[in-house]
């Protein structure tokens, strides 16, 4: 059956699934000990890492009969997810001790929350993929009430839950559909069935198309495209500072590897037929993100709907590819797109909100613009991180959110036609109207007085460790040719044949 | 230009060990690159806690990568290990997107290797002159820092092997430019210079950057030679254009524009002189040895694409040799001794745009790599001079200097005579080459003015020598007990920098038209000179280029006795001590008294630029301010009200309540679903 070789292909799963238990029976054995904890998930996590960086070295391998398998773009997902939870949990420590959460019980909700992404992002069959999903986000309906005293956090995750349940199901009749229609649960057989339905000119059966319908909204909502974002805000601003950190980006790259997995990979024949909803729910959602973010007063709120709006730029690589003829250029450009933007955007974003974090280990600092006000006569350090996180969300050069926008929107200029470039033009001029939003914050760190009582900001060593290393990458990953490199060996994996 | 990929690949090359040499020296490309960065890194990051020794990075780094430089120069002039097209090789892809992919890649090759010489050498000096020059100087750290940043840009700039990387360091090199001569940004005067660098080098980066725009638009790539990709740009744009056709000679000049601001061509040369406000060590790498070149070593590398644009040829050599004889003509009267420098500079890079215009690129960068050493060397030894006389730049306050700091004194008249083109020194063999050129492709008005500057440039620089070394001194009676020569660190570099500007010339340039340095160029500019049609004649000693030698001494003599007639001269070894005559200098200025003040006004290009662009441009820029706020910001405000109360309205979806939600979501599957089924053919 499976042997040794292929169980290797399965070790970074396993490790971290392993790690999560691990850490609760640390706690069980040492109980209350939360600096233990944190060095034990992130000793794990960095081992996990190095495991899947050899892993990667053996090749691409599909287990279970195909249901499963470990390319390239398995790999990069795996990467970019673990270090994910990594910088959370450095993040951590400094914003739960102080509010006396605790610490052992939210490393393993997220180390199982993360083994569902990585599940996810390693499926090829239906079924797997919704099994690898539902893993993913019910982690993050506990992750988004873990601050149970609070309010605003268990109000939040009751919405978020409700809402992902409903879309979950959404999603589920989709993927019946699907199965029902092709008669198959694999990725590869659904793929080859509806290809020899584009080959053969014929008409696809309402029912499949209702399928796509639900597929496209349940994929939507995981995404928080508009508009079916309702749950973000809420949820964001509610949930304690390193979980929102965390649910905006580990859930949204997990969602855009579901995308990959079901529309890239197995839907990609009728991409000439899905390609205009993505067209407009990538302008709608850019669009309305950006407007409602200049609106805000709160930086967890503003930065929610920032990360709507970046979803939108993120769907713009995804247009370029679905219009793009099979085998162009620009068809593999808007994929590597795609893939760039989602590792810019997962570091410099959870940088972001890991500065909020830090600027919140005084309890009873609120989440307020106002609370940045002076901070760059208060804390310099801080604000300079903050500053460089803003300023690659906005896409100035040379920092990885400017490479990222590039690399989205020359796809859809490349790919021709009316819409896409339209588009792209869309996409510029949003990037735009959010260096308004982004740069305010800036002036309110480094032009307004420090409020009277303010004190300085203090960190601690793993929070210290996780903003140097988010703000190393947020530099490099532009400019160092190895993160260019991985992205495109992943987008080629999807491009390879099935 | 074609048929090669790698260097490796060429013909000269095939077995296992030169391939693995070549990996090495690929190797050694990146890292002659990584050092000054490193160091400007290093000293950045911990240079303010070494103290006085805020050195200790930044120049041992420079020293090593001075080290890989000549190895790299061995193999590419001395070995030939690269062939004829040289090494090329790609670090990695910079911006792949789709079809516009930019990689970051380095060629070496001989033209390469020869502004190597000159820049790694000179750096080298210059940083090791500098560990005495800042020695009082608590900002020291900032300088190093900036100035291995420099070395790294430079040294970027002459390795790129595409237009875009090459652009990226023409800014960097910028960059630097403008922090160094704010170094003192205390001073109001040195941000003042500074900004004024900066913005006049925007005006030609515009004209350097539609360039490159225009080139990708005709071609798809900025590659110079060929890769994997396709052949390079300069293959491929005669092939595409045409030879002499209207769109070749728009990117030539858009090219030169570029040029022009970097290499300080009128009248984009109002920058170079009020650089001088930055440290004297600055003015002699900077803003005299390596980064003005950068215009010059550009338009040679884009030799295939000039040669093609005959009509931007004329342009450069007609800006090129009016910049020569205008600089020189302000020369004449300026009394701040590195003023005087700098208009020197201006004028020697004339010649070597003139002498690119009428397409003779190689002694143009004959002339680049001598007077970088000599001009070098000058500037040095003027910041030995300044640093003697405790911070005074004004000639009229120094004179007698020679017997207190007789090193100084004896390197800078070496450098003079260099500069003076009296042979056997290195300048008279680039520039008799310049002008023995010009006047045999039949640019005889070149070769006239060129030997007008001649005359002008060995006066100016013996009139700089006799104001400063000889006659009585008029140095301030307070700091004249204290005159004392400079530390062995700054005159060493004098010294090793007076060996080249002896005999490089002699070395690369004998014998005249067919030196040593024309082998190694040939490679380089072959085809351009073919389709320029240049047949090689004949050297005639006793004819024509005899003449024409004749004539370029003799005019350098009466312009160098000219001066020590009036300004003063002393050789005891040979028995010479004549005395200044100010006296009779009075009287001759008071003759022209409107030539003398135009010339010390600088021909009132200052006066100029503030008429049109500070007064009448500032009416305009008024007149424009009140349209931007009154039309364009009123627009934009209005936009942006409408914006930000689009977002409040919008903003009122979001009720917080979760029916509400789902209801939405519903709503949005059902309008997807009808969506589908009317796009979707069923």
């Amino acid at each position: 059956m499976t042997s040794p070789a292929e169980l290797l292909a399965l070790a970074p799963l396993a490790l971290v699934a392993g790690l999560a238990m691990l850490v609760i029976v640390v706690d069980m054995i040492r109980p209350g000990r939360d600096s233990l904890v944190t060095a034990v998930a992130v000793i794990g996590l960095v081992a996990a890492i190095v495991v899947t960086a050899l892993v990667w070295t053996t090749g691409t391998r599909e287990l279970f009969d195909g249901a499963y398998v470990r390319d390239d773009l398995t790999n990069f997902l795996d990467l970019l997810f673990l270090s994910i939870a990594l910088l959370t949990i450095l993040f951590s420590p400094d914003y739960l001790r102080p509010r006396a959460l605790p610490m052992a019980e939210f490393a393993s909700t997220l180390l199982f929350a993360i083994s569902g992404a990585m599940l996810l992002g390693a499926s090829r069959d239906l079924l797997v993929l919704f099994l690898g999903l539902e893993l993913l986000v019910l982690p993050g309906y506990m992750l988004a009430g873990f601050a149970k005293r609070d309010g605003f956090s268990t109000e939040g995750a009751i919405k978020y839950f409700l809402l992902g349940s409903f879309s979950s199901a959404i999603l589920l009749f989709g993927l019946a559909l699907t199965w029902g229609y092709t008669g198959s649960t694999r990725v590869t057989d659904v793929a080859s069935y509806l290809e020899g339905v584009v080959a053969g000119n014929q008409a696809l059966s309402p029912a499949l198309v209702m399928g796509l319908a639900l597929l496209t909204t349940g994929a939507a909502f995981k995404i928080a495209a508009v508009p079916f974002h309702y749950w973000t805000p809420d949820a964001y601003q509610g949930s304690p500072t390193p979980v929102t950190g965390y649910l905006s980006v580990g859930p949204k790259v997990a969602a855009f590897a579901l995308i990959l997995r079901l529309f890239v990979e197995a839907l990609s024949p009728l991409k000439g037929d899905w390609v205009a909803i993505v067209v407009v729910l990538a302008a709608l959602t850019m669009t309305l993100g950006n407007l409602v973010a200049l609106t805000q007063d709160n930086i967890k709120r503003m930065l929610a709907y920032s990360s709507i709006a970046h979803t939108g730029y993120i769907l713009v690589g995804l247009a370029a590819f679905a219009a793009s003829p099979r085998g162009s250029e620009a068809e593999r450009a808007g994929l590597f797109g795609l893939l760039f933007y989602s590792l810019a955007y997962a570091f410099m974003n959870l940088g972001a909100f890991g500065v909020v974090a830090a600027l919140q280990r005084r309890p009873g600092v609120t989440s307020q613009i106002s609370s940045f006000s002076g901070l760059g006569r208060r804390a310099l350090g801080p604000a300079l991180l903050m500053t460089l996180f803003l300023l690659s969300l906005t896409g100035i050069p040379p920092l990885a959110g400017f490479f990222a926008k590039a690399y989205v929107i020359l796809p859809a200029l490349q790919a021709g036609g009316v819409w896409l470039p339209l588009l792209a033009v869309i996409a510029v001029l949003n990037a735009a109207a959010a260096a308004f939003y982004y740069l305010r914050v800036i002036i309110v760190m480094f032009v307004q007085d420090p409020p009277e009582n303010a004190a300085g900001v203090s960190t601690g060593r793993a929070m210290g460790v996780g903003l140097a290393a988010t703000a190393i990458l947020t530099i490099v990953i532009g400019v160092v040719p190895t993160f260019v490199d991985i992205t495109q060996r992943a987008a080629n994996a999807l491009l390879a044949p099935l | 230009m074609n048929g090669f990929l790698f260097a490796a690949e060429t013909e000269p090359v095939a077995h296992g060990g030169e391939l693995a040499a070549v990996a090495t020296d690929q190797l050694l490309v990146t890292l002659l690159l990584a050092l000054p960065l490193a160091g400007f890194a290093l000293t950045a990051l911990v240079g303010r806690r070494l103290y006085t020794r805020a050195w200790l990075i930044a120049v041992p780094a420079i020293v090593a990568a001075w080290l890989i430089a000549l190895y790299l120069i061995y193999r590419s002039i001395f070995a030939g290990a690269y062939g004829e097209h040289g090494l090329h090789f790609t670090l990695y892809e910079w911006i792949p997107a789709g079809r516009f992919t930019v990689p970051v890649n380095f060629a070496v090759d001989n033209l390469t290797a020869v502004l190597l010489i000159v820049v790694t050498t000179v750096g080298m000096l210059v940083h090791v002159y500098s560990i005495g020059y800042m020695a009082h100087e608590p900002g020291r750290w900032r300088f190093f820092a900036y100035l291995n940043l420099f070395m790294f840009s430079m040294l970027l700039l002459v390795l790129a092997d595409n237009f875009l990387l090459l652009f990226a360091a023409w800014e960097l090199v910028g960059l630097c430019s403008y922090l160094l001569i704010g170094f003192w940004y205390t001073r109001r005067s040195a941000a003042l210079a500074a900004k004024k660098a900066f913005i006049v080098n925007r005006v030609g980066d515009v004209g350097f950057a539609l360039a490159i725009m225009a080139i990708w638009t005709a071609v798809g790539t900025l590659n110079f030679a060929e890769t994997e990709a396709g052949p390079g740009v300069f293959q491929l744009l005669p092939e595409r254009l045409g030879s002499g056709s209207f769109e070749m000679n728009a990117i030539a000049l858009l090219l030169f524009a570029g040029a022009m601001g970097k290499s300080a061509q009128f009248p984009l040369h109002v920058w170079l002189p009020d650089a001088m406000e930055g440290p004297t060590p600055v003015s002699a790498l900077i803003h005299a040895a390596t980064m003005v070149n950068a215009g010059v070593y550009m338009v040679a590398r884009s030799n295939a694409i000039f040669a093609n644009a005959p009509g931007a040829m004329f342009v450069v050599a007609a800006i090129g040799i009016f910049t020569a004889i205008f600089a020189a003509s302000i020369a004449f009267t300026q009394t701040d001794i590195k003023r005087v420098l700098a208009y020197s500079t201006l004028s020697q890079l004339g010649y070597m745009f003139a002498s690119l215009g009428v397409g003779a690129f190689i002694p143009a960068i004959f002339h680049l790599m001598t007077h970088g050493f000599f001009k070098g060397l000058l500037f040095l030894g003027s910041g030995s001079v300044i640093h003697a006389v405790h911070e005074e730049q004004d000639m009229n306050r120094m004179g007698g200097l020679w017997r207190r700091i007789p090193w100084t004194h004896g390197t800078m008249l070496v450098g003079s005579i260099a500069i003076s083109g009296i042979p056997p020194l290195a300048g008279f063999f680039s520039k008799d080459e310049i002008l023995g050129e010009s006047f045999k492709l039949g640019y005889w008005w070149v070769w006239a003015i060129g030997v007008v500057v001649a005359v002008m440039t060995a006066f100016y620089m013996f009139r700089l020598m006799g104001k400063t070394f000889y006659g009585p001194s008029r140095v301030d009676p307070h700091v004249e007990p204290r005159i004392h020569e400079s530390p062995p660190t700054m005159i060493v570099p004098l010294v090793l920098l007076s060996i080249p500007t002896i005999a490089l010339g002699f070395a690369l340039g004998f014998p005249p038209e067919s030196g040593t340095i024309h082998h190694w160029l040939e490679p380089v500019f072959h085809d351009a000179e073919q389709v320029l049609h240049h047949a090689p004649g004949e050297y005639q000693l006793l004819g024509i280029d005899g003449f024409l030698l004749g004539a370029s001494v003799a005019v350098a003599f009466i312009g160098m006795l000219a001066a020590m007639r009036l300004f003063g001269f002393r050789a005891p070894r040979i028995g010479v001590e004549v005395q200044p005559r100010p006296r009779l200098v009075e009287r001759m200025t008071a003759r022209f008294p409107r030539l003398y003040r135009a010339s010390l006004r600088k021909w009132y290009m200052d006066d100029l630029n503030d008429l049109l662009f500070v007064r009448i441009g500032g009416v305009i820029a008024q007149a424009l301010w009140w349209f931007d706020v009154h039309v364009v910001d009123g627009t934009v405000n209005g936009i942006a009200a409408l914006t930000q109360g689009a977002g409040r309205e919008i903003r009122h979806i979001q009720t917080g309540r979760v029916q509400n939600y789902a209801l939405g979501i519903a709503l949005g599957l059902l309008v997807m679903a009808v969506t589908y089924i009317f796009v979707v053919p069923t």
